[in-house]
């Protein structure tokens, strides 16, 4: 009986100084993670509207099953200057969000992968020679490429893109001035 | 073993990954370039050697029937605080190393020196053997690292994930301008030919070695057998002399 407590009695106490010493780390990190979140997030933002001018966005949670997020983007003067989503999609490799950016004019003026955990060298394939090719497309006519060599992780862009596209047309395009 | 031996165990003689074959995952995913092998180097050295402290430092009361679930949360507290401290100061790494972080948890080096040294030897020759193991570790991920990185792209980049001592990307080593590099090698199956060169090579000087100290011995018993039999022709002469 006293075996097993004291058995009880050490998984306790090393549970309780490792949950211990990873709170105080995460207290001590956890402001630093999230402005390095933000940072990433907004150099995002200023890359995909190709600005180095600053922006100004507000986001609003969406109640879509591929699009989680969409980001108004705004000038300094408080100008609209377009729209982001984010989308994520799972395959079989994991998931991949996308941050997709529509300008007032409903061009899709850039397509980024934020973060995956599909395989980076089929993700790397996609950011070298096939996510530029979204760029100044129409998004009532948006075309794909029909060979990447990353069929997957292309697949999963797709169809975000495609939904970011119609949410748009539907919420936010010409079609609804 | 001194202290010294103790220490350098690790870096060539009983190398984790050339020798031991021990944490081929990291050796293999996280080895595309020079910078984040290194970088999975680093955070490799402070688990272990934390690690080794701890458990070392607590082998005494831990009972034998759960010394496997303690050393993995003792392990997994470190490679957590590692994993944080990685997103808080070195982001774009972080990024980089992606699911390979918390991966460190499961590396077998680590319980493999937790279970087999530090919970059987003293506080510093555990210490002193967490840093020589996680040293060889990283010496043996940078080696294979540099052949990939210098075979894919025909240079050495530092500075793009790790943002110490350099303000931009710098080139180290230029061999070859990128279009002729050999692309294969960023890829997995480059991961396994890379290791797959670096262990024929190793294993061919090993074999080598073995072959030259066997050659050696060979050499000397022949030189002793020599000997020995000149002295019993000697011997057996001066006999003879002196029975005439």
């Amino acid at each position: 009986m006293f075996d097993k407590l004291k058995t009880a009695l050490v998984l306790v106490i090393i549970a309780g100084v490792s949950g211990f010493l990873i709170y105080n780390v995460n207290e001590l990190t956890k402001d630093k993670i999230e402005a390095n979140k933000t940072s990433r997030e907004e150099a995002y933002y200023a890359e995909i509207f190709d600005t180095k001018d600053k922006i100004k966005y507000t986001k609003t949670a969406l109640d879509d099953v591929l699009i989680q997020e969409e980001i108004e983007i705004t000038d300094t003067s408080g100008n609209v200057i377009g729209y982001i989503y984010k989308g994520t999609h799972s395959n079989n490799y994991g998931d991949i969000t996308v941050l997709i950016g529509i300008t007032i004019d409903d061009l899709i003026s850039n397509v980024i992968i934020s973060s995956t955990t599909n395989t980076p060298t089929f993700v790397q394939k996609l950011k070298d020679n096939n996510l530029a090719n979204f760029s100044g497309q129409q998004i009532g006519s948006v075309t794909y490429d029909s060979k990447t060599g990353a069929t997957y992780s292309y697949t999963s862009v797709s169809q975000i893109v495609d939904s970011a596209t119609q949410y748009y047309s539907e919420n936010r395009g010409e079609m609804n001035d | 073993m001194t202290k010294k031996e103790n220490f350098l165990k690790g870096l060539i003689k009983e190398n984790p990954i050339f020798v031991f074959l021990l944490g081929m995952c990291p050796a293999l995913a996280v080895t595309s370039t020079f910078e984040t092998a290194l970088g999975m180097g680093i955070l490799v050295i402070f688990v272990l050697t934390g690690s080794n402290f701890v458990v070392s430092l607590v082998r005494k009361y831990i009972p034998h029937e759960i010394r496997t679930p303690s050393y993995i949360v003792i392990i997994a507290t470190f490679v957590t605080i590692v994993e944080m401290i990685t997103e808080a100061y070195t982001y774009d790494l972080y990024i980089a190393l992606g699911i390979f972080i918390p991966l460190i948890v499961v590396n077998c080096l680590i319980l493999g020196r937790a279970e087999s040294f530090a919970s059987k030897n003293k506080v510093i020759d555990s210490v002193i053997d967490g840093i020589g193991m996680a040293l060889g570790f990283t010496i043996a991920l940078i080696t294979i690292g540099v052949l990939r990185e210098l075979l894919a792209t025909g240079t050495i980049q530092y500075g793009v994930y790790l943002p110490f001592f350099v303000e931009e990307p710098i080139s180290l080593i230029k061999l070859f301008p990128k279009k002729f590099g050999l692309t294969m090698f960023s890829l997995p199956p480059g991961a396994f030919i890379a290791l797959g060169i670096i262990l024929a090579i190793s294993q061919f000087r090993k074999v080598r070695n073995a072959e030259k100290k066997a050659k050696e011995k060979k050499a000397f018993i022949e030189q002793k057998k020599k000997e020995a039999l000149e002295r019993k022709r000697q011997a057996k002469m001066q006999k003879a002399g002196d029975n005439k």
